[in-house]
């Protein structure tokens, strides 16, 4: 088989995402001129999303000339790497609202390091998972992801940010899906993360046990994040079937609703763009997920295989967490939605996933070394 | 991995991409609900109805003296807040407010510019506004939609400048006091301690702020309160501090510079702690107007002489070298130096105070007695610069006391090694002996100094000096008691403190110096004269404790640049304070 044939419908999904973001940006920017009378702070997010875009391309294509295969040998130095930096951002990280997650780089760029982190725990698992055989027991196996996932997850808890830590597990989790493991397995498998998340309840700190309680019931905390949620839903809500458009839209611009270039940037597509918009923002993620489905149907090495369902199950929890949350069906956590979120380190992990993905499909049926 | 296992793991993922499907799927449904069948509704929550957040400054606590005399509290206030989405007309309406209160039209529009908060959440753009235009502004009302009158407090000291230094003041949070406190609810316009305890105990004093969830019409007004968190006022404070002793300790002090203090040796309790010249700390309220800050800088009146202020100890820095002097046994109580009126070392004649005259025979009590410059200087001499160090380290002069004010400073004692590297010059014996009677370099601040005496009176034992007694809960009215903690303990022997003791009680039955008598107490009292460089002008000291055998409070009078000649002028003064004490407090089994 011709080993340059490009993913289509997969790229074209990617690149619509990534194009609604910067239209969604830059007509809240529009909207901000309207009723404000001059640009804000959401034309500065175009003009930089702009630019990151410009960079994360650039990478995306430098990756195609690596043959995924060599990834295997890049995994453990890089998971070091980012455990050092996962490590170090506890100590000279910088964020907002108490938490640390930033390394501060140039200026106001900053290097957030459980972003990464995500497509490292992916290629550890899926290189831990294609070990061979002869080498390791299936068992084993089991018990090296877990010993490689369950620091890293410690780590981000710790910074704390509870939201990418439950993401790299649920990642590994459903990873471990794919694995040759029996329905007994599997049950077992879920009982320990039922366990898992009443003791992680127990050690949550008192904002994050609000934030669940406040998704459980909005009404318990309505001056808190309730208030945040609600003000989000309102938003949405008030988008109509056709949005508000760049004269209507008020809640954006004057800005009611919190963070809306980042964690509620949904609602933002919501009143700009009506349910038109949000549904066909959703639509392409469905897309984009079935476009995922079938280059992993096309592969035949286990190691791709792995990587493709791990890229897959992140676009997912994230595009579901995120976007439900700003309706109000899932607890607020600071998950940026993949391709559309303001943010140099999110866009940069997603589109260097993708590439990933592409340059996968592309040397699918190269022989191994 | 075989064909069947691949084919098996793609079953697999086709029923995990279905399922994230149908989940995709159902926020879409979650969509339809919000804005297509719920659409027209929140369209109008938007656009009609507003959701807001109202929050209203909590009392703060007031701070009282030990018997409960109110020092601090919060009086009623008016406070101007702007609305800026409800204004119609910003420019005018803002005009007419800075009209009315006299603040600068820019400064109103650079508050409402820089609040950083959403067009819903009320700014307050001035504070305590008069009452003159408080009723103005009541009546103009109804013309200025966005722009309300809402009742506040603010904070009174209603004893004036009692205890100013101790109390401080608070003021409006500055930037970058916001910088750094907006994690802990701060605001522009907030007020926040900026001195003393107000500043120390901040924390304690303020209180939560009450927040509102309303609901307002498309005229701004509320139409229903949805969730109300009332305020939480702060702690209230009860100080160590007795206003009457305090106050005749401030009308000794009168217009001079200098400092008083009074002080339970026996748990460290501050009774009084007194700076002068001082001020009124209402002024920073209302706002300092530039005569009085002019005067205030001119007079350092905002410098707390007490704990800030570093001043040559003179001759109540002879207990010290008495100290030393037994500790190392260079001399006992049964040594005996000849004082001529003076000494000469080096070729150089170091004239006793007395001087032309002498002291003749003096043991280590009638040097005290006398305070023989003579006596202390051979003893300085004797023990040399190293044990002199040694024992002014154990009194703590290279520490600060702790006592819980912002701003205490350390004294100073000098070595060698200092003085050769500040002035490239050697150690002479002379500054041994200048040391050794309280001058030349060593520096002591008035806290430090009653603070050895105190050390002195317990035996060794130093309780961290304190203002904080107890905090009391607003709600529960509980009282959480301050536990008095132990700075340090000397680690002198009892002999050579009671030997001390025994010469500091000689004094207060000398000469000029009887006239600190209360009643037949026993007293232990040192003077200090220092001087200040210019001709006839002095720092006086006089320390003091009582009673000798079971002490239950120190006192110390101090003035920078004093107004007698003579320390022992200032007995009768002293006498007052002891006097006042023990007719408060005296025999009544001491103080709690």
């Amino acid at each position: 088989m011709k080993s340059h044939r490009l993913p289509l419908i997969f790229i074209i999904s990617v690149l619509l995402l990534l194009g609604f973001g910067l239209a969604t940006f830059y007509a809240a920017s529009l909207a901000e001129r309207y009723t404000l009378g001059h640009f804000g702070s959401f034309y500065s997010y175009f003009q930089k999303t702009l630019l990151l875009l410009g960079l994360s391309l650039t990478i995306a294509v430098m990756l195609q000339f690596v043959n995924y295969r060599f990834f295997r040998y890049l995994t453990i130095p890089a998971y070091v790497i980012q455990t050092g930096l996962l490590v170090a951002v506890l100590f000279i990280g910088s964020g907002m609202y108490g938490s640390r997650r930033w390394i501060p780089l140039v200026g106001s760029f900053g290097l957030q390091p459980s972003e990464l982190q995500k497509v490292v725990i992916i290629l550890v698992v899926a290189f831990i998972l294609t070990l061979p055989e002869k080498k390791l027991a299936t068992r084993l196996k089991i018990l090296l992801v877990i010993a490689a996932v369950v620091p890293s997850v410690l780590l981000v808890e710790k910074e704390p940010d509870l939201g990418s830590a439950s993401l790299l597990l649920g990642i590994s989790v459903i990873m471990l899906v794919h694995f040759r493991l029996t329905g007994r397995q599997l049950l077992i498998l879920g009982l320990v993360l039922v366990l898992a998340a009443g003791g992680v309840w127990l050690g949550l700190r008192p904002y994050q046990r609000t934030r669940i309680e406040t998704f459980l019931n909005p009404q318990a905390d309505p001056l808190g994040d309730g208030y945040n949620v609600i003000q989000s839903i309102v938003a949405t809500g008030s988008g109509g079937i056709w949005g508000r458009g760049i004269k209507g839209s008020t809640q954006a611009p004057l800005s009611f609703v919190p963070v809306q270039y980042a964690d509620f940037v949904f609602s933002l597509v919501g009143e700009l763009f009506g349910f038109a918009g949000s549904a066909l923002l959703v639509l392409l993620f469905v897309m984009l997920l079935w476009s995922t489905f079938l280059v992993f149907r096309s592969l035949t090495d286990d190691f791709a295989r792995y990587i493709v369902v791990g890229i897959g199950s992140m676009w997912f929890l994230q595009a579901a967490v995120n976007m439900g949350m700003t309706i109000g069906l899932s607890p607020v956590t600071g998950i940026p939605l993949p391709f559309i979120s303001y943010g140099g380190s999110s866009l940069l992990t997603q589109v260097a996933a993708a590439s990933i993905v592409v340059s996968v499909y592309r040397t699918r049926d190269e022989l191994r070394f | 991995m075989d064909k069947l296992q691949q084919s098996r793991q793609t079953r697999r993922f086709l029923a995990v991409t279905v399922f994230f499907t149908l989940v995709l799927l159902g926020i879409v449904a979650r969509l339809y609900f919000l804005q297509v069948v719920k659409g027209s509704y929140y369209a109008g929550v938007a656009e009609d109805n507003r959701l807001r957040i109202i929050s209203t400054a909590a009392p703060r606590g007031e701070i009282r003296d030990r018997n409960g005399v109110v020092l601090a509290t919060d009086i009623p206030s008016f406070d101007i807040v702007v609305t800026t989405y409800d204004l119609e007309n910003a420019d005018q309406e803002l005009g007419v407010v800075a009209a009315m209160t006299g603040v600068k039209l820019q400064t109103l529009k650079d508050t409402v510019d820089k609040a950083g908060v959403g067009p819903f959440t009320p700014i307050t753009v001035a504070r305590n506004v008069s009452k003159s235009a408080a009723l103005k502004l009541a009546e103009r009302e109804p013309d200025l939609p966005g722009v309300q009158l809402v009742m506040s407090t603010k904070r009174s000291y209603p004893l004036g400048s009692l205890a100013a230094h101790v109390l401080g003041y608070t003021g409006e949070i500055g930037g970058t006091e916001l910088q750094l406190l907006r994690a802990d609810g701060y605001v522009m316009k907030d007020t926040i301690g900026k001195d003393g305890i107000e500043l120390q105990y901040e924390s304690l004093l303020r209180g939560e702020k009450s927040q509102k969830l309303i609901e307002v019409d498309a005229g701004g007004k509320a139409v229903k309160t949805l969730q109300e968190n009332p305020a939480a006022p702060g702690k209230s404070i009860i100080l160590t501090i007795d206003a009457r002793l305090q106050k005749t300790c401030e009308e000794l002090l009168g217009d001079n510079q200098g400092a008083a203090i009074m002080m339970d040796p026996r748990n460290g309790d501050l009774l009084a702690l007194a700076s002068a010249p001082t001020f009124d700390p209402n002024k920073f309220i209302s706002g300092v107007s530039s005569e009085d800050w002019k005067s205030w800088s001119a007079k350092g009146s905002l410098f707390d002489r007490a704990i800030a202020g570093s001043f040559p100890p003179a001759s109540t820095f002879k207990v010290v070298t008495g100290t030393a002097g037994l500790e190392t046994h260079t001399v006992t109580d049964r040594s005996i130096i000849y004082c001529g009126g003076g000494l000469t070392v080096g070729g150089r004649l170091f004239k006793c105070w007395i001087w032309p005259g002498g002291h003749g025979n003096e043991d280590i009590y009638k040097a005290y007695a006398d305070s023989c410059d003579t006596y202390f200087w051979t003893v300085a001499r004797l023990v040399g610069i190293e044990s002199l160090d040694t024992y002014a380290r154990k009194f703590g002069l290279d520490k600060p006391t702790g006592i819980d004010l912002p701003g205490e400073t350390t004294g100073f004692y000098p070595t060698p090694q200092w003085k050769l590297g500040k002035f490239k010059e050697p150690w002479y014996e002379g500054d041994t002996m200048n040391m050794g009677i309280g001058q030349g370099y060593v520096l002591e601040t008035p806290v430090r100094n009653i603070s050895i005496f105190s050390s002195i009176a317990m035996n060794g034992t130093l309780w961290r000096p304190h203002l904080l007694k107890a905090s009391v809960d607003p709600v529960t009215k509980v009282e959480t008691q301050t536990t008095p903690v132990v700075q340090d303990t000397l680690g002198i022997s009892t002999a050579t403190l009671t030997t001390v003791k025994k010469g500091l009680n000689l004094v207060s039955k000398t000469g000029g110096m009887t006239r600190i008598q209360v009643g037949d107490i026993e007293i232990c009292a040192k003077t200090g004269t220092a001087e200040t460089g210019t001709p006839n002008l002095y720092h006086t000291w006089l320390v003091a404790f009582a009673p000798m055998e079971n002490p239950e409070v120190a006192v110390l009078l101090m003035y920078e640049n004093s107004p007698y000649e003579r320390s022992t002028s200032m007995a009768p003064l002293v006498h007052t304070m002891l006097q006042q004490y023990f007719d408060l407090y005296g025999g009544k089994n001491g103080i709690n």
